[in-house]
């Protein structure tokens, strides 16, 4: 028996054709694979498929994959089933639509084979590679860079610009809080400036000019100046070589020399303004001694180049020679004396036995039992006589029968006998018999009050002479008693910071071995020098001149004393105007 | 040939006996004998007049640097050299990350002017790596591709993948499964980050090969059928790898410029905007 197989193809252009081809049995196979006598190009059919047999005239179909377990349009491919006695069967396959039938003389088997629609290989995966992918592409350097240069045009030019121009006095107290101008800034504001960090024109007033001394005395009002500007002038170093280049070079962009530029410098972050190299100084002060020749006794010391190059501590301290009362500034030397007018034994009354130990109730003073730092914390009160002395030195003149003690307050001298005549008029009115002075004869009458004042006073043992022995002047009117709080007139010290292990007050001042007031005990640079050094000094502390002395400080004028002077005690304190005055 | 081509990489490092070694060796010595002698009042910072000096030189060597790209381009008559000119682009790179420090003082911050510095350094340092890549991996690009070009080696593999499509119809079973996988190992973007970062090595075409000689020896399919599979598998996967290592080779150059020459620009714009902020606010 033959098959006949009719294939529909569809063309291209839409037509279709009938392929016509005619089989000898019994046994024809269909399936995906080229090797089967009908392929069905579809992807989702099995290689082979299934088979048709003609066996002793009888057309049956037969599965032939295993996996293909479904039943074709009635026709359960599963079990094979002859289609005796039937003349036509119709079932899908994949895409394709088979009908068989029995040509009339049941001679021949007719398959009908309908793909619907065009079949054939078509590639399911294009081109597997493109040459340029969208990956490659994103690496493109000229996209990157055109992205990125708009990107951070915006970000550090275009937004800063914008926020400065539009930028308000605002004014912010959160440092880190600043305006985006701070991505121009050369660096973090100092915290004494960081109420600017958002107003950049506070201080950089003009664009492309440097900032002026001008716009920083806006704020920074008369500050003292290190030196008259003649001086100033005569001390500068003519430049050469580079730095008149460099002179030059400022004048010609309107930068100002010796301004306080020339110093500060802001945005260090926490260093602060002060921005002070080492040896700016010794622009000046190395062979000042050249340069100023003929002023150098109004300049008041000598040509320093550093720290080693120091000279001995000038110290003041009054002078009394030939009845003249005046303040010497001087080095420290056996015959220099600090004549205040004071009687006072260092040496007595840190003693550990003796009058002084015993009024201290069998105990030994010590420094501070005098002494106590100021406010400051630097430097150290003035001794009064109420605070400091007055536990053991009352002014006690007399006492009555009850045993009252009649004392006087420390006050000028003239108040003293003031007080006293009045007191002690009054107790001879009262009760004649009442009151004894304890420094003056049985006489307790009003008669001769005023050498009686005199004596309880201002005699040898008197009152105020215990203390005051040298400072009563030449005709008894008055005490010139003149201290000094600030022996060091052009340095500052921090007493403070050298509260240090091993260090106490007798590492630097010989008190123990005093036993005069007029002993100026101060100590020699030697004593500093155990530990200060110049900079670049390994194991000691690197010291600068503004370690010591400040820039902005009017040099001290010394008042006339002999004339004038108070006739109470006179506390001399020099105060070179330190720091200045600022806002 | 390798070494003829190995030779020729190296030689822009040993241009002219060194030449421009030395010029940057000396240009750094005198940059750092200067900055340590130089009687600059204050502390070291662009501000100084030395700063300024060093800023000036540094700005110029950046331009004269980033200029490479443009001279490369302008192919004309004269006596020059692109191998001295890339000789002396690598050596005076490193001289300007030394001057360029210098000039800053070693003052850093959050700003516009350590961002200059930075994005030059970025440049500077990749530009390092760029002398490693240039170094070897254009010789090994040719030694990979022999003298077909991508476009060809691209067109061999589509030629493969469309056989082997034809082929897997004949297939049934774990043969399809695998096959379907080796047909599809040309992704376009996955196989590029492969390329990249995983290994050439493919499995599935060893995996696949197996399962085709256990068919066959099975019986499944026939064996000639099984030797076209295997001659098309042998020849996808060398092309494969071929292609990957190629992508891999371009990838680096291509990722290597895409950060050395867009940050050329960054840096040039940044210092742009530090020179103008810091006359700006003088």
């Amino acid at each position: 028996m033959q098959i006949k197989l009719t294939t529909i193809i569809y063309r291209q252009s839409g037509r279709q054709t009938r392929k016509v081809e005619t089989f000898e049995g019994p046994k024809l196979s269909f399936g995906r694979s080229a090797s089967n006598d009908v392929v069905l190009s579809d992807r989702s059919l099995p290689v082979k498929c299934f088979d048709l047999d003609i066996v002793d005239g009888v057309v049956g179909l037969r599965a032939t994959d295993n996996d293909t377990k479904a039943s074709i349009d009635g026709v359960d491919l599963k079990r094979p089933e002859f289609l005796s006695g039937e003349s036509q069967a119709e079932f899908k396959v994949g895409q394709y639509s088979i009908s068989l039938g029995l040509s009339s003389d049941q001679d021949m088997v007719l398959v009908n084979i309908d793909p619907g629609g065009s079949v054939g290989y078509t590639p399911r995966y294009g081109p597997g590679f493109r040459v340029r992918s969208k990956f490659a592409s994103l690496l493109n350097a000229r996209f990157l860079s055109w992205a990125g240069v708009f990107a951070l045009f915006a970000l550090f030019a275009w937004y800063p610009f914008s926020s400065e121009v539009a930028s308000t006095t605002t004014l912010s107290s959160d440092v880190s809080d600043q305006a985006p101008e701070v991505l121009w800034a050369s660096g973090k504001i100092s915290s004494a400036h960081h109420n600017f960090a958002e107003s950049c024109d506070q201080c950089h007033v003009e664009p492309f000019e440097s900032v002026t001394s001008e716009t920083c005395s806006n704020c920074h009002e008369a500050l003292p100046q290190h030196a008259s500007a003649l001086l100033l002038s005569l001390s500068r170093p003519i430049p050469e070589g580079l730095d008149s280049l460099e002179g030059l070079a400022k004048a010609e962009f309107g930068i100002e020399e010796g301004g306080c530029a020339s110093c500060h410098k802001d945005h260090n972050g926490d260093e602060g303004v002060l921005s002070m190299p080492d040896g700016l100084c010794q622009t000046c002060h190395e062979g000042l001694d050249k340069r100023l020749a003929g002023h150098m006794g109004a300049v008041g010391f000598d040509d320093v180049g550093a720290f080693s190059a120091h000279g001995d501590f000038k110290y003041l301290s009054v002078d009394r020679t030939g009845g003249e009362i005046t303040l010497v500034r001087s080095a420290l030397s056996p015959s220099k004396r600090d004549q205040s007018g004071i009687s006072f034994s260092h040496e007595q009354h840190l003693a550990e036995s003796g009058l002084v130990w015993e009024m201290a109730e069998e105990q030994t003073l010590t420094c501070a039992s005098c002494h106590a730092l100021d406010v400051s914390m630097k430097n150290f009160k003035p001794v009064e006589m109420e605070t400091g002395c007055g536990g053991c030195h009352d002014l006690a003149w007399g006492e009555d029968d009850l045993g009252q003690v009649f004392r006087l307050e420390h006050n000028s001298l003239a108040e003293a006998r003031y007080v006293l005549a009045r007191e002690l008029s009054l107790a001879s009115l009262n009760d004649p018999g009442s009151v004894r002075p304890n420094r003056a004869d049985g006489n307790r009458g009003v008669e001769n009050l005023d050498a009686k004042v005199t004596e309880i006073l201002q005699s040898k043992t008197g009152l105020c002479l215990e203390c005051h022995e040298s400072a009563l002047n030449d005709d008894g009117t008055r005490l010139d008693v003149v201290t000094i709080s600030d022996f060091a007139v052009h340095a500052t010290f921090d007493h403070s910071v050298h509260k240090l292990e091993p260090l106490q007050c007798n590492s630097c001042h010989d008190a123990k071995g005093s036993t005069e007031a007029e002993d100026v005990l101060m100590p020699k640079i030697e004593v500093c020098s155990t530990c200060h050094a110049d900079p670049g000094v390994s194991h000691r502390i690197e010291s600068d001149c503004l370690m010591c002395h400040e820039y902005h400080a009017t040099p001290p004028v010394f008042p006339k004393l002999s004339s004038g002077l108070d006739a109470f005690a006179a506390r001399l304190v020099l105060e070179p105007n330190r720091g200045g005055n600022e806002k | 040939m390798p070494n003829v081509i190995s030779q020729r990489f190296e030689s822009f490092l040993s241009f002219n006996r060194y030449r421009y070694l030395w010029v940057a060796l000396a240009l750094m010595v005198v940059a750092i004998g200067c900055y340590v002698f130089a009687p600059v009042k204050t502390e070291h910072n662009g501000g100084t007049w030395f700063g300024y000096t060093l800023g000036v030189i540094s700005v110029g060597l950046m331009v004269w640097l980033a200029a490479l790209g443009l001279r490369k381009r302008l192919i004309r008559p004269g006596k020059w050299s692109q191998k001295g000119r890339t000789s002396a682009h690598v050596y005076l790179g490193i001289a300007l990350a030394l001057i360029a420090t210098l000039h800053t003082g070693f003052q850093f911050g959050w700003n516009v002017h350590t961002a200059a510095f930075g994005g030059m350094m970025i440049v500077i340092v990749s530009g390092f790596i760029g002398v490693a890549i240039y170094a070897t991996v254009p010789s090994k690009l040719s030694e990979n591709s022999g003298s077909q070009t991508f476009v060809e080696l691209k067109s061999q593999l589509d030629q493969v993948n469309l056989q082997l499509d034809k082929v897997l119809f004949e297939l049934d079973g774990p043969p399809l499964k695998l096959g379907e996988r080796v047909l599809k190992t040309d992704g376009v973007l996955v196989s590029q980050l492969r390329a990249l970062f995983s290994q050439v090595a493919l499995p599935v075409f060893e995996q696949f090969r197996d399962s085709i000689q256990q068919a066959r020896d099975a019986g499944a399919i026939e064996r000639d059928l099984s030797l076209t599979v295997l001659r098309l598998t042998q020849s996808k996967a060398a092309l494969v790898k071929r292609i990957r290592l190629h992508q891999r080779y371009k990838a680096l150059i291509s990722i290597w410029l895409a950060v050395h020459v867009p940050f050329t620009f960054f840096s040039m714009l940044l210092v742009g905007i530090h020179i103008f902020a810091v006359f700006y606010y003088w």
